[in-house]
């Protein structure tokens, strides 16, 4: 697995933008949820990118593993 | 970078920045200047009236700051976000100039009780910090590892 990090910039007006680098799928969104939480913020604005889209490779694994038993 | 987000802290009302100034008279024939800030927190408020040299005394339902010449009255609207009623030496010009400086110092609180939070409360969610770093514009950023979170 790759480095998993989230960046928080913190303007001095208040305003917070984040990004996070290297958290794919649904990892991103429960992200928002602990950053809504962790700062006591609301997100006025989000966009996902392409890594978004991407499968984590240990799910990929999960899933083969899954598979393979479903099918003994 | 798989998602980038903006988020407002709560203690900050959602508007994009506090509204003009409306100017009335009151029942002593005074005539006051209306503004609609996006502070929502008290301690805040106090804090950064402070900032600006203010004299600031609180009571029940309202917080009054003295600067010389000038008086500002808050209190909170339906919303419980504060409202500015100046009077003193002050026109619809003036008015907006001192909230701005308000807003500003508020800003910053802002600012600091948001890193204080993140610094207190990462390790908690199993991030630790990699490096802080105070940009050329004041901002701060913050970069949090994950790795240990499950």
């Amino acid at each position: 697995m790759g480095i998993e990090q989230i960046v928080v910039r913190v303007a001095p007006n208040g305003a917070i933008h984040a990004e996070t680098i290297g958290l794919k799928g649904p990892k991103c969104l429960e992200t928002i949820a602990l950053l809504e939480e962790l700062l006591e913020a609301q997100t006025v604005w989000s966009s996902f990118t392409s890594e978004y889209d991407e499968v984590p490779i240990g799910t990929q694994q999960a899933i083969g593993v899954d598979d393979e038993l479903r099918q003994h | 970078m798989s998602i980038s987000l903006v988020l407002i802290p709560l203690t900050m009302a959602a508007v994009g920045a506090w509204q003009a100034s409306r100017k009335e008279t009151d029942a002593d024939g005074r005539t006051v200047c209306h503004v609609q800030t996006r502070m929502r927190d008290s301690e805040l408020l106090i804090a950064a009236l402070t900032d600006t040299k203010a004299a600031v005394t609180r009571s029940a339902q309202t917080i009054t700051a003295d600067w010389h010449g000038v008086r500002a009255q808050f209190q909170r609207d339906s919303s419980g976000i504060w409202q500015v009623d100046f009077t003193g030496e002050v026109d619809e010009q003036r008015a907006p100039e001192i909230v701005s400086a308000i807003d500003q110092a508020y800003g910053r609180q802002v600012q600091q009780t948001v890193l204080a939070k993140l610094l207190d409360r990462a390790p908690s969610a199993g991030m630790t910090v990699a490096s802080q770093t105070v940009e050329d514009d004041e901002s701060v950023t913050l970069v949090l590892n994950v790795g240990a979170r499950s």
